[in-house]
């Protein structure tokens, strides 16, 4: 490996050390107390700080060093994160971005012009916090009960990432008709109860109890992604008469001394049970009781925490099991991690590969058929399987969760409302839902696109939505989901909606439709995406959604997909962008028409009906006929292809379906399934309505592949 | 609610059928610890039960507590072995190893 390579190993490395530093940062702006997520953030950038010694990029090295320095503190405690601290580092990320792409390009590290400025500034501004250590606010104080003693933080955090919930129920909470059982019950829907502990020690001897009255309590661990004061609202009616304490996940140590000190029952009973719902590592137990007993001699007084300690050592059995907890979970971290890079060339030959074995594989089966040599025949089934087993393990290596995506959507609308000062969230959802590589890198752009135009134009400005009752966080969501053989990827806004009157008196203006003409919500929607619709004037006025509209349904459609938009006023706009699933090999349904063969994408086929003869004699073009009950267009391909017209017995329907829309398209012969590798057609046939691409049978004679979503549109215009 | 309480030779059975709540709560107290009192052996059947609230599970706990030194046996029926559960006490009144 020469030096050069070395460098772009750095670049490609860092960048995505980089993405996981702000992925962390933005983790921590929602939950400051996310040891994980500061370990991250401290560990990529020593990472990049290292490396970039090791590549002498000199620029790097130094302004990283820095930033790291005020990590340390952060993870140290001696700084606490605050929103400003976020934001700083937000952009000493990005500067680092733009340095090293600077460093890489040229030797010459001297920063030129604006980011001179813009590294003094930052430096400045990451001392300042090095300067200020120590003087920040104590971490967010325990909710519903204010804890008595001082706490002076030992800086140390519990690991788990579950809520401690400890109640004691008040005695009359039954007779006014409340049952902690619906508490239990309910939390149960906002999360997963991980342990839960009743204790009914206070439960007085049969002569003085009184069965109207509760003398419970309840220890629970419990694992939620909701807030405090959800948590803390759900005991909104038994907070008076009740003791309530709830610790949230990462807490000081401190918190968990100063409850068990706060309780009446015995410690070891509680340090117990926090050991046996994980709430604490047996390590924090000790360091707690070992505090505990620490702050209990300096007040004089002495503690159960002596004895606790020796205690918790007996009780072997249940440490041992806290510690093979936390040691399987180590070892699941360990084995996401195994990844390797591949080169994209490398898998992409390897695909073209199996495509061409594929096609080997057909034509031997049909070789195998031909000469009727069951020996042959049968082991040309086994090689079918296995090669498709092959193409299908070969084709999800290409294949990438497109969450990864979608989060970093989270930097870009935070930024957006930042500079807008409009309060936007955003949700992820289908996250896991994967697709190709190439496909993920090609509909970024469009997405930025569509989400910008969301956040800049559909959400409407804080007050507005007040006044519609509208909560004053926007929310945008990124939705992904498979349907029928394509992709649907959704951007969705709880905004203003679209103007359609607007759009078609713009349009008229624009000379793209004539005034009067009927149009369906769905064809003037579309007509944003037309090319000078999206003129910079517009932006403000229309609803602002036309910057560079164009560009994202080309995008689109340069992957073989479509866009569709649905808006409602005041209620906000989807726009769901549906891409084929795979670009190179598909299952595929063979057809003959005249004397070709076609392929239709086998996802698409719904089933195949004879077409009936009263139909066979029919006008030309477009006719429908009744499928059980319902109506069915279909279209001719024989007519569509201009196929010579063979003398046939019958005729069949191929029933496809398409975003809802069913179309039977009439062929000549059935075949059945094939593998069809895609070849993309030369340059002459590229305009070709009907048609996206070729493939070769395994008797050599070439197949087009049928493109359905086009013919299904132009049936929809037939229509219109 | 119903309380049946008889004697099962070894002990006492007592069988409790309908709803185990608070408007029944004082008074099953009274005959469950006076069941358990006479005896050192009470089976509890709660499989005719069909609902159970909180006064019902801690008066479980009572008798648990109560009948240390005895023999405490529990029929659940699915209401309140899922009560129990609820509260991690199921545990309590399995039978004994």
């Amino acid at each position: 490996m020469d030096f050069d390579e070395i460098k772009g190993t750095f670049v490609l490395e860092s960048s995505e050390l980089l993405d996981k530093m702000e992925e962390a940062l933005l983790r921590l702006e929602s939950a400051p107390h996310d040891t994980e997520a500061i370990n991250a953030l401290f560990r990529s950038a020593h990472t990049i700080k290292g490396s970039a010694g090791i590549v002498d990029f000199k620029r790097v090295e130094g302004f990283t060093h820095v930033a790291e320095n005020v990590l340390d503190k952060v993870r140290d405690g001696a700084i606490t994160i605050s929103g400003d601290l976020i934001g700083l580092l937000l952009k000493c990320r990005d500067h680092i971005k733009t340095i090293i792409a600077l460093s890489s390009e040229s030797d010459d590290t001297e920063l030129k012009g604006v980011l001179v400025d813009e590294e003094g500034s930052l430096l400045t501004a990451l001392r300042s916090f090095l300067g200020a250590t120590l003087s920040q606010d104590a971490p967010e104080q325990a909710p519903v009960e204010a804890i008595a003693e001082d706490r002076a933080p030992s800086g140390r955090q519990v690991s788990t990432e579950n809520w401690h919930i400890s109640l004691r129920f008040g005695p009359d909470i039954l007779k006014h008709g409340l049952d902690p059982m619906s508490f239990i019950s309910y939390l149960g829907r906002l999360g997963t109860i991980v342990s839960l502990a009743t204790l009914y020690d206070a439960i007085p001897p049969a002569s003085e109890y009184d069965a109207e009255a509760c003398y419970l309590g309840i220890e629970m661990d419990f694992k939620s992604d909701f807030d405090k004061k959800t948590i803390e609202d759900v005991f909104e009616f038994i907070r008076e008469d009740s003791k309530i304490r709830i610790i949230p996940p990462k807490s000081e140590i401190d918190e968990y001394i100063n409850f068990i000190n706060d309780m009446t029952e015995d410690s070891f009973r509680l340090g117990d049970i926090l050991l046996k719902g994980g709430a604490l590592t047996e390590n924090e137990l000790k360091e707690a009781l070992r505090l505990q007993t620490e702050k209990g001699r300096e007040a004089g007084a002495e503690k159960l925490g002596d004895i606790l300690v020796k205690e918790a050592l007996v009780d072997k059995k249940v440490i041992d099991a806290a510690l093979d907890k936390q040691k399987s979970v180590r070892a699941q971290g360990a084995r996401e991690a195994k990844t390797i890079r591949v080169d994209a060339d490398k898998l992409d030959s390897l695909i073209n590969l199996v495509g061409e074995l594929v096609i080997a594989g057909g034509s031997i089966s049909q070789h195998a058929q031909r000469v009727a040599d069951s020996e042959l025949i049968e082991a040309s089934y086994v090689l079918g399987r296995l090669l498709e087993d092959i193409r299908d393990r070969a084709m999800t290596v290409r294949m990438v969760p497109i969450g990864d995506t979608f989060s970093r959507f989270q930097r870009v609308l935070r930024d957006i409302s930042k500079s807008i000062g409009n309060d936007i969230a955003l949700v992820i959802k289908g996250g896991e839902t994967e697709l190709d590589k190439t496909v993920v890198e090609k509909i970024v752009d469009p997405l930025t696109h569509l989400v910008r135009n969301s956040a800049d134009h559909g959400i409407e400005a804080g007050p507005e939505r007040a006044r519609k009752g509208k909560p004053a966080t926007g929310t945008i969501t990124l939705n992904a989901f498979h349907d029928a053989g394509s992709i649907v990827i959704e951007v969705s806004d709880d905004g203003k909606g679209l103007d359609k009157e607007r759009i078609v008196k713009k349009a008229i203006e624009k000379g793209l439709i004539k005034g009067g003409q009927n149009l369906s919500d769905s064809e003037v929607y579309s007509l944003i995406f037309e090319p000078g619709f999206s003129t910079a004037e517009n932006i403000t006025k229309l609803s602002g959604r036309g910057v560079g509209m164009d560009v994202v349904r080309r995008n689109i459609e340069e992957l073989r997909g479509a866009v569709h938009i649905k808006s409602e006023t005041d209620k906000g706009t989807v726009v769901s962008i549906r891409l084929p699933l795979t670009l190179a090999i598909i299952d595929g349904f063979l057809v003959k028409v005249g004397p070709s063969f076609y392929v239709i994408p086998l996802d698409m086929v719904v089933e195949c009906v004879e077409l009936p003869s009263s139909e066979r004699g029919s006008v030309v073009g477009r006719s429908y006929i009744n499928l059980r009950g319902a109506v069915l267009p279909y279209i001719r391909l024989k007519e569509v292809f201009s196929e010579e017209a063979a003398e046939v017995k019958y005729e069949n329907i191929v029933v496809v379906q398409y975003a809802g829309q069913k179309v039977g398209f009439v062929v000549d012969e059935l075949f059945g399934e094939v593998q069809a590798v895609i070849r993309s057609l030369g340059r002459l046939y590229r305009g070709i309505v009907g048609v996206s691409g070729a493939t070769i049978l395994g008797d050599g004679k070439v197949a087009l592949i049928v493109d359905v979503p086009k013919l299904i549109g132009s049936v929809e215009l037939a229509g219109a | 609610m119903g309380v049946e309480i008889k004697n099962s030779g070894s002990g006492f059975l007592a069988s409790v059928d309908g709803q185990m709540n608070i408007y029944f709560a004082a008074g099953l107290k009274n005959e469950l610890i006076e069941a358990l009192k006479a005896s050192n052996e009470l089976c509890l059947d709660l499989s005719g039960v069909s609902e159970i609230d909180t006064t019902g599970v801690q008066l479980l706990l009572l008798m648990k507590k109560e009948a240390i030194g005895k023999t405490l046996k529990i029929l659940h029926s699915p209401s309140t072995k899922g009560a129990a559960e609820l509260y991690g006490i199921a545990g309590l009144f399995d039978p004994q190893p």
